[in-house]
């Protein structure tokens, strides 16, 4: 009897430690093989190698704008999840609903612009990742595919932009919407229809909006998830990030049946010192697989264990959006117009800044600016690994091997850049040339 | 890269501290702590004293829904004491509103009673603004997308200042009473009424419609011009029109900045909404094909004096009418529309009850808008005009000149007189020598004396005689164009078009025009080509029947053949153009004036090439 | 939409800008597009700017009692007008 009452009181007293043992099965790490474990035994971490190359850390290689653009993704899920809770997308109560934010709503305000501004931040950040990719030739195999499910995420990007562009339920949002899908409306055989399903109808009203709303906040959202779950996992998949192969390794000779003795641990001391006698075990080789040389028993010199290098530099990146985010929203407030009056287009009428230069193109030429130039530049773009095979000057950037990709690349941006200016600053009334000064 | 990640977290903590602490500390809240402490020391009871000691600020909100949408009213957050009667000498935002028997209120045993009580109609919707604004800047609608900024009180910032300036003031208030009371001269809105008799006036009725008071269409519908519109876009487009529309014809009168402040607080009322009226009534007066008649025929009428004869009745009602804030006549000059002084002498009775019905049968045109009058009406102010025929005794040419031509021509000839803006087609720009010397004089000659038909030129043979007519001209050539006349050299152009009048002819007539003509002249011949902005003088309307009618084949030809010289008018024999084609061309413009009728069948229609629209929905 | 009435002649003429949706405004010479400055003749035709296509006209008819019917479904023929 005593020796049941005494084991239940040396449950409860031990309860907390259990319960947080039970949580966090893997104890703070202090050796090197804890911080090994910790990677591959935290669900959140796994996606994470355990050990990370040094270069792929450095700040001045990837300027870390990738990272960038998922936590302004994540910012955005989580300011756009709040909002959705005070927005309602009806064309009689939208934009009522977008003074209530700005007036009644605790932190509307701030929610608002920081939503707003993310997504103008996000456009031009993942815009800038892709011309970090391309210019540091990461785009080469074996990472072509990647490259690809990355021109569909600045796609998705764009888009899921244009369609919460137009919930404010403004003016500005009214008639860029009212161009930008006029513009696709001249893709050849699908326009028209294309229209038609973005709009549901033959002019930009309820309906249009019902559409863009379930677009912006289910299906872009859904979508880009999981290409940002396949861009991830290929990214571990094809190696890590791309840098230059500083050591050629000789094959490694391997005999066909290893054998691994796994030495004694000691678990984290919180009541006492456990030793655990780990048993021995054979492995046999399965079959060889093509792909880059997994490296046992030698480790590249110049990585780093991902706990807790990675982490800190994620973190770091992190609330360092979170922050530039939140100062921005602090000082500067998302624009809101007049609200929508169809007799009444502003003059000039002009698209979102990223469609821009787009609308500048269709000035010259409805289907060429609009629909065939941005089409062959995109598919250039798709085509891009494919065309440029040869592996030099991968992880480099501004390497000289590969000096007319990367002029040809940036001539494109220039232009592109060019025209989003000439757009923003030198166009005024009924489209004709103005001084911005 | 520790020490830039705790920078950082701190630096985010510090953000978030601060985004907190704004949303919780705002002015309202000191505005309300303020007032506790005034009334504190204003408590006649312990009672009162003790509420007010443990009273913290609370955001203060009325829901009104009886005006149109649902608004939340929260101007009593920072307003605190508007119902304290003891703040009335209090410095804002704490000063008690007004009290006023105009308003409505009652004073019961010193005591006054509200008539508009806060609960029941808030604050915006006499005063405008945003409700729901938390700071001074949003509540009183400073913001540039608002639409409603604080009626007399708030002043948006890309108002034009020498605007800005006339409209502040309470009275731009009564522009919203005027949504309830909307009863035609309600007394505690004078202002509007003032407005509203200005609409009629200054002949504002005849261009423009307002659900109930007018049906003008050469003006865009001002039926809800107060809710489209801001203050300083109506004033300043009564002010000077061209510098918001620059193409619009809409003249610009002269009124004072007191008549200005009233016309704008009446269109700001006009906002299609009259919270006073039933639903009935609002959908009768919308679904009415019945025009209304200008209130200013019956209120005209019933100042008329009894027994008069109709020259007599026509004098006064010339005078209430809105006829001479455009016109001169005696003393008024509204510095718009032609001198009718010496009407008689230059139209007879039926050209003016046809342009007093439709002033576009006689002058296809002319910017004047068919008033709706009755027909009595325009028989009376016909017969007063005929008895004008006090042409000022002119003497020399160069007096004739500025008296009788240059309200028009220009005091220098140019064709830039007062009115030439309002004119069309444009008076003749007499300092082009090229034109002046390219005709013989007897066409001159015969355009003063019989004046230009279907255009605003008048016959000025019964005011002049022939002698003055040749000094006027003299005049015109010496002082003016600096050119002498000379003997032209007559051109083989045929008297009679030799193409016999044909459907076939009209027909390759309007071939060849179509390819040739419409730039300058317009797809509808109406001179409205897409070139026909940036050449000078204007190219002819070849639907102006009137004007076709009185032009021979021979001016025809020779226009088309050799041109106009000192117009953009080219010689189309230099480009190929045969006699026959000319022949063929000049049948299809007379075919295209032989079937408009000329003289319309009532007062209110009206024929003729008008677009009319823009405003009438998609 | 703009109503267009020439003698005894109506036609109904779209005022949406055939380039990317803009509402044109009546002009002296027609319409113009205050978006990219497209120039239209009062028949709709374009005369300058990027609109491709005139503006549409829509099938007018006019119902029993007197009233004017647009079908905004039914575009026609340019320079068709409804005699009445």
């Amino acid at each position: 009897m005593s020796n049941e009452k005494s084991s239940i009181v040396k449950d409860l007293v031990n309860l907390p430690a259990n319960v947080v043992r039970s949580v966090f099965r893997n104890p703070l790490p202090s050796s090197d093989r804890g911080r090994a474990a910790t990677s591959f035994t935290n669900f959140f971490l796994h996606i994470q190698p355990v050990r990370v190359s040094r270069q792929a850390l450095r700040p001045t290689y990837t300027m870390g704008l990738g990272l960038i653009s998922f936590f302004l993704f994540v910012i955005l899920t989580v300011t756009g999840i709040l909002l959705m809770f005070y927005y309602v997308p009806s064309t009689t109560q939208a934009y009522d609903r977008m003074l209530d934010l700005r007036s009644s709503v605790a932190f509307g305000i701030i929610l608002r612009n920081m939503h707003r501004w993310a997504a103008h931040a996000m456009v031009a950040v993942v815009f800038l990742h892709m011309c970090r990719v391309f210019l540091t030739g990461s785009y080469k195999p074996p990472r072509e595919f990647n490259w690809l499910v990355g021109v569909a995420l600045f796609i998705l990007t764009l888009f899921s932009s244009f369609t919460g562009y137009l919930l404010p339920w403004d003016q500005l949002a009214f008639w860029a919407i009212t161009v930008g899908t006029s513009i696709a409306g001249y893709a050849p055989l699908v326009g028209h229809a294309l229209r038609f399903m973005l709009l549901g109808d033959a002019t930009v009203g309820q309906e249009a909006l019902l559409r863009f709303y379930v677009l912006h906040v289910v299906v872009l959202p859904v979508v880009l998830t999981l290409f940002v779950a396949i861009h991830f996992w290929r990214i571990r998949k094809d190696g890590g990030l791309a840098r230059p192969e500083s050591v050629i390794q000789a094959p490694a000779k391997v005999p066909v049946s290893v054998e691994i003795a796994e030495q004694p641990v000691s678990a984290m001391p919180m009541g006492g010192t456990v030793v655990v006698a780990a048993p021995t075990r054979r492995f046999t080789i399965q079959g060889l697989v093509r792909g880059p040389l997994v490296k046992v028993g030698k480790l590249e010199e110049d990585t780093v264990f991902s706990w807790p290098n990675l982490l800190i530099a994620e973190l770091f990146v992190l609330l360092l959006t979170v922050a530039g985010v939140m100062a921005v929203s602090y000082f500067f407030n998302a624009p809101l117009e007049q609200p929508v009056n169809v007799m009444h287009p502003p003059n000039p009428a002009k698209a979102p800044w990223y469609f821009l230069g787009l609308q500048e193109q269709v000035s010259y030429s409805a289907f060429w600016g609009g629909v065939g130039v941005p089409a062959i530049e995109l598919l250039l773009l798709m085509l891009v690994p494919y065309i440029d095979r040869s592996k030099v000057g991968v992880g480099r950037w501004f390497a000289r091997e590969r000096v007319w990709a990367n002029v040809l690349f940036l001539t494109f941006v220039i232009i592109n850049v060019i025209l989003i200016i000439i757009g923003t600053f030198f166009r005024g009334a009924n489209w004709q040339f103005v001084s911005p000064f | 890269m520790r020490l830039a990640l705790a920078v950082v977290s701190l630096l985010v903590l510090i953000g978030s501290g601060v985004v907190v602490y704004d949303q919780f500390q705002s002015r309202w809240q000191d505005d309300q702590k303020t007032y506790f402490t005034q009334a504190l020391s204003l408590a006649k009871t312990s009672a009162e004293r003790s509420a007010l000691e443990g009273r913290e600020p609370k955001l203060e909100q009325t829901i009104v829904s009886g005006f149109g949408d649902s608004r939340v009213d929260r101007c009593e957050s920072c307003h605190i004491a508007v119902d304290d009667p003891r703040f009335d000498t209090a410095k804002e935002p704490l000063r008690t509103h007004p009290y006023s028997e105009a308003m409505g209120d009652v004073l019961k045993n010193g005591k006054w009673e509200r008539r508009h009580k806060f609960t029941e109609f808030g604050c915006t919707a006499c005063h405008d603004g945003q409700g729901r604004g938390l700071t001074a800047e949003d509540a009183h609608g400073e913001e540039l997308s608002w639409p409603l900024p604080m009626a007399g009180y708030t002043l948006q910032a890309d108002w034009k200042k020498d605007i800005a300036l006339h409209l502040r003031g309470k009275e731009y208030i009564q522009a919203n009473c005027a949504r309830c009371h909307a009863d035609k001269d309600f007394a505690g809105t004078p202002l509007v009424s003032k407005g509203r008799a200005l609409f009629f006036k200054t002949g504002c009725f005849g261009c423009h419609r307002i659900e109930g008071l007018s049906s003008g269409t050469i003006g865009p519908d001002l039926s809800e011009v107060g809710k489209e519109r801001k203050s300083d876009y109506l004033w300043g487009h009564i002010v000077d029109p061209r510098a918001y529309t620059s193409t619009s014809v809409m003249p610009q009168f002269k009124l004072t900045d007191d008549e200005r402040e009233a016309l704008v607080i009446f269109l700001k009322s006009r906002q299609g909404v009259n919270f006073g009226q039933s639903d009935v009534a609002a959908f009768h007066l919308q679904t009415t094909t019945e025009k209304p008649v200008p209130e200013s025929a019956a209120a005209v009428e019933s100042k008329l004096s009894a027994g008069l004869s109709s020259a007599a009745r026509g004098e006064q009602l010339v005078e209430g009418y809105a006829c001479l804030s455009c016109h001169k006549l005696g003393d008024h000059d509204g510095g718009i529309s032609p001198d009718l002084s010496s009407e008689g002498l230059v139209r007879d009775q039926a050209w003016l009850v046809d342009h007093f019905r439709v002033p576009r049968s006689r002058v296809p045109d002319s910017n004047m808008p068919a008033f709706g009058l009755p027909d009595a009406d325009y028989e009376d102010m016909t017969a007063y005009l005929l008895t004008r025929t006090s042409a000022s005794a002119v003497k020399g040419a160069a007096e004739t000149y500025k008296t009788l031509c240059a309200r028009c021509h220009g005091e220098k000839g140019d064709g830039k007189g007062e009115n030439a803006i309002y004119l069309d087609p444009a008076p003749r720009d007499l300092t082009r020598a090229e034109f002046m010397v390219s005709k013989p004089q007897a066409r001159f000659v015969a355009s003063i004396k019989d004046g230009v038909p279907g255009t605003s030129m008048p016959p000025w043979g019964k005011v002049l005689s022939d002698e003055q007519i040749n000094g006027v001209l003299g005049y015109v050539y010496a002082n003016i164009a600096h050119a002498q006349h000379r003997d032209l050299k007559p051109r083989k152009v045929p008297e009679v078009n030799p193409v016999a009048m044909s459907e076939a002819s009209a027909s390759r007539g309007e071939t060849i025009f179509l390819q040739r003509c419409t730039g300058c002249h317009g797809r509808k011949a109406d001179g409205r080509g897409p070139n026909s902005l940036d050449i000078s003088p204007r190219p002819r309307n070849l639907r102006n029947g009137a004007f076709l009618q009185n032009t021979t084949d021979h001016r025809l030809f020779e226009s088309i053949s050799y041109g106009v010289e000192g117009t953009a008018m080219p010689s189309w024999i230099d480009y190929g153009l045969s006699q026959n084609d000319v022949g063929d061309i000049v049948n299809y413009i007379r075919s295209l004036n032989q079937t408009r009728a000329t003289r319309p069948e009532t007062s209110g229609g009206a024929n003729g090439n008008t677009v009319s629209g823009g405003n009438s929905g998609r | 939409m703009c109503i267009v009435r020439d003698g005894d002649k109506l036609a109904a003429i779209s005022t949406t800008c055939t380039h990317l949706g803009c509402i044109v405004a009546p002009s002296a010479t027609g319409f113009a597009c205050p978006c990219h400055g497209s120039q239209f003749d009062v028949d709709g035709n374009v005369t300058s700017g990027p609109a491709p296509k005139p503006l549409a006209w829509y099938q007018v008819s006019i119902t029993p009692n007197g009233e004017l019917e647009i079908d905004k479904d039914n575009e026609i023929q340019i320079g068709t007008y409804l005699s009445v």
